[in-house]
């Protein structure tokens, strides 16, 4: 049976899948296990275990998410992944479509598994990927950005201490 | 040259066919202010001047957080543009504001994000490619 399959392979694609596809493939696959993990504490509203997951550049956006997401619904009400990309070995992209509590109808956006330190670690906005990561890769593309998007800058926060 | 994508395609696509077009007025959500078609910018061989608004335009509003896409948005209604100093759009209204959500105030220099100045006078800019 197992020759039948390997026989099949061969005449119908032309190629063997080399070691480096199945490498690839086994890569976004731990790396879309991360992702999931991640969506369902998000879907838990489990800050902790957010925080523990997510990559930030700076500290203050990790402390204002894991205090939104403390004091607020969880954000996500359910989700299904429609895509998994490597970008490189250290940058996976997911296309992913929700129901949040953001938006009356379902949203669609991309979120990241990075490869930080030899650790998996999660990322929804690429300004929060390290520069180091994604030197030559155009990333744009993946923005989940829009007109009405704001640079965190112009956000006015006024802690109540 | 960072790309300045405030300025709609229509709106570029006008400054390209018509470089004596008389002023206009923009009101798209990408952009909301009065604009004249200016002539080419000496100021950088890769500048397309597309318009003109005056100076001290800013913009302000609230804004809400979407943990989804760690990002703050904030939309039409919620939404305040102030051009040379007088308020031209709508106030907020309480009814466009959900009771659960929280509310996040912002402020953004329109002059410092997309335009820059040429002899004290103001320009949006794009680039050519």
């Amino acid at each position: 049976m197992a020759l039948v399959i390997f026989l099949f392979t061969v005449t119908s694609c032309g190629t063997i899948p080399s070691p480096n596809m199945d490498g690839e493939i086994s890569d976004i696959q731990s790396a879309k296990a991360v992702m999931q993990k991640f969506l369902d504490f998000e879907m838990e509203g489990d800050a902790d275990k957010i925080r523990e997951m997510e990559h930030y550049e700076n500290d203050w956006e990790a402390d204002f998410k894991y205090n939104e997401i403390l004091d607020s619904p969880a954000p996500i009400k359910s989700y299904q992944i429609l895509s998994s990309e490597k970008i490189n070995d250290s940058i996976f992209v997911f296309q992913i479509e929700a129901e949040t509590v953001y938006s009356d109808s379902t949203d669609t956006f991309y979120n990241f598994v990075i490869v930080l330190d030899g650790e998996y670690r999660a990322v929804c906005n690429i300004r929060n990927i390290p520069e180091e990561l994604f030197e030559g890769d155009d990333l744009s593309m993946y923005s989940n950005e829009t007109p009405w998007s704001l640079d965190v800058e112009d956000v006015m926060i006024f802690s109540e201490d | 040259m960072k790309s300045k994508k405030i300025i709609s395609m229509a709106l570029a696509t006008v400054a390209a066919l018509s470089p004596c077009m008389p002023a206009f007025a923009a009101s798209s959500p990408e952009d909301p202010m009065r604009a004249k078609i200016m002539a080419p910018s000496p100021y950088e061989d890769d500048t397309i001047i597309l318009g003109r608004v005056e100076p001290r335009a800013i913009c302000t509003g609230l804004c809400t957080y979407n943990a989804t896409k760690d990002k703050f948005e904030t939309s039409p209604s919620l939404y305040l543009l102030f051009e040379n100093g007088a308020h031209n759009s709508h106030v907020i209204n309480r009814t466009a504001m959900k009771v659960s959500q929280k509310y996040y105030g912002f402020v953004r220099n329109l002059i410092e994000d997309n335009v820059h100045k040429v002899n004290g006078t103001v320009y949006y800019y794009d680039d050519y490619d």
